[in-house]
């Protein structure tokens, strides 16, 4: 290339680089690389008992639409179409499962409820009469509007929560430790009745704009809620105000661990604060993102992922949450913690920009001089030489 | 490179680090081309399965340029072809736009008129304008990332330079 790159007609040329853009090309990168390797899948899938559903044309139609990746899939479970549907759809249901990589994956049922399916999560149909539809939540978060059908119950389960409803809108959320998983259930209109886990777990009505949460202990996919043993009484609050509870709900368990209501209550491993903050920045969980790598640098400073989580910190402090003085401070960490790193042009860049906002004069010059010392050909070089002014 | 063993972390910041060059480069060569993203997409998910072959880790962003070059080469290809069969509109540029609001006035007229050219060369002619008259490479790096030899890069970018003086 040209000695001078910023000379170069190619930097004039009009195209969207946007955060955004390289975050939906991410998506689609990332989905089709975790499709190529082996284990899980968490593309969009939708696997029931396929032989007797391919017999359907209707359940084809939601194969084919899940397959390629479709936001919102046509089924029928557990309404009109049960009526004549017959076992073999009912056999067909019983044990399929939609699972999502990256993007979210809607489901309208025939007789107008919707699941929405968060991106890294997972559900199956447990069971599915004309009386009841069971769905169990093995991860992720599950949000439902759920029509109201006199005689139907609409059941959804989560490592041995129980929510039984008749007609509303609500979510259901669980988040998987080593020891313990926290489901919390959010009202967004009418009641649900939640049952926890525990062998004496009573239910208790939750209604408009409240959440309940319970951690509970963790316990293999698939178990039945007399198998999990509760952990800690459930909570419930008002939505979205994170103050104490205003309902108690019955203590049950003596001797119970406390109730954490807006984050996962252990620390394992720096991967899995790595992955848990990337789940809850692909979900819009921009504070909980935050607290997430800040938790991985005070607890593994020395963590290879150390280096990038502060810059991804810096990065959701600037672009997201508006901190640039606690931007500038992940963005120096940064800097320091991966001295040789792919991101440290891109960390220092973000610092000077970060620095200016901040109207820190001083630290902006000291930064800007770093990088045009370090980078003095660097793709930010001209955005760099310009700031701090 | 953590990226090699399939880290999906490492293999995230590859992609942040480069993302912006490669969307760049595809869209140059493929202006308005509402596919651009997915050629993009394509080019990395090749890259980071192939990540292995790559002799020299610090080679990445010209490895990941010469596969967004290919790529590119391919659907231009592709396009010619479903246009000679009647399948496809004949692509046309929109030159006027292709220039940022903030660019020098010289740019302007530069791109103006190498864009104006490009939707009438073949690929490959078209490719090494590009990477030559807007991207400013030296012969030696247009013969890398398109996979040709220096004289043939040479042939092509004179065949194309004289329509753009043709057009002048």
């Amino acid at each position: 290339m040209n000695d001078d790159v910023d000379e170069r007609p190619a930097s004039h040329v009009a195209v969207d680089l946007s955060e955004s853009r390289v975050e939906r090309l991410w998506s689609g990168v990332s989905a089709r690389l975790s499709q190529a390797r082996p284990g899980p899948t968490p593309r969009p899938t939708l696997r029931p008992n396929l032989r007797p559903a391919l017999r359907r044309p209707w359940l084809v139609a939601g194969v084919v639409l899940c397959a390629g990746g479709a936001a919102v899939v046509a089924i029928a479970v557990g309404a009109g179409r049960l009526g004549h549907g017959g076992e073999v759809a009912s056999a067909a249901w019983e044990g399929a499962s939609l699972e999502t990589g990256a993007d979210a994956l809607s489901v309208r049922l025939v007789d107008g409820s919707e699941l929405k399916l968060e991106p890294a999560s997972r559900v199956e149909v447990g069971e599915r009469t004309p009386s009841v539809v069971k769905v169990f939540l093995k991860r992720g978060r599950l949000s439902c509007d759920v029509t109201h059908r006199p005689g139907r119950s609409f059941v959804v389960m989560a490592d041995g929560v129980e929510v039984r409803v008749v007609g509303t809108r609500f979510s259901v959320t669980t988040e998987h430790d080593r020891a313990s998983a926290r489901v919390e259930v959010r009202v967004e209109r009418g009641v649900v009745e939640v049952r926890g886990a525990g062998p004496a777990a009573e239910a208790v009505r939750i209604e408009t704009g409240r959440t309940w949460s319970q951690v509970v202990s963790t316990r293999p996919f698939g178990e039945t809620r007399e198998e999990a043993a509760a952990d800690g009484p459930p909570t419930t609050r008002a939505a979205p105000d994170p103050a104490p509870p205003t309902v108690a709900s019955s203590p049950r368990d003596s001797g119970a661990r406390s109730v954490v209501p807006t984050k996962a209550p252990h620390v394992t491993g720096p991967r899995e604060l790595f992955r848990r903050a990337r789940d809850q920045w692909r979900r819009g969980r921009i504070e909980d993102a935050a607290d997430t790598y800040q938790m991985l640098l005070t607890e593994f400073p020395g963590d290879g992922r150390a280096g990038l989580a502060a810059f991804e910190l810096g990065r959701l402090r600037m672009d997201r949450l508006g901190d640039l003085r606690g931007a500038a401070r992940a963005l120096e960490r940064a800097v320091a913690l991966a001295p040789g790193s792919e991101f440290r042009e891109d960390a220092m860049a973000r610092l000077v920009a970060a620095n200016a906002g901040a109207q820190d004069l001083t630290a902006c010059v000291r930064a800007r001089d770093q990088y045009l010392v370090e980078f003095p050909r660097g793709v930010h070089r001209r955005t760099v030489a310009a700031a701090c002014e | 490179m953590t990226a090699r063993r399939g880290e999906t972390w490492a293999q995230e910041v590859l992609f942040r680090r480069h993302a912006r060059m490669a969307i760049g480069l595809a869209h140059r060569l493929l202006p308005h081309d509402g596919d651009v993203d997915d050629l993009v997409q394509d080019c990395f998910v090749q890259a980071l399965k192939r990540l292995h072959t790559l002799q020299n880790p610090q080679a990445f962003a010209a490895w990941l340029g010469s596969i967004v070059v290919h790529a590119v080469g391919k659907r231009l290809r592709r396009q010619k072809l479903l246009s000679r069969l009647g399948l496809r509109t004949p692509e046309s540029i929109d030159n006027l736009s292709i220039a940022s609001p903030t660019a020098p006035g010289e740019v302007v007229v530069e791109l103006r008129r190498v864009y104006g050219v490009l939707a009438s060369l073949p690929s490959e002619q078209r490719i090494a304008l590009v990477l030559r008259r807007v991207d400013g490479m030296e012969i030696p790096q247009i013969a890398d990332y398109m996979g040709l030899s220096m004289s043939t890069v040479k042939r092509r970018l004179k065949t194309a330079e004289e329509e753009l003086e043709r057009r002048r």
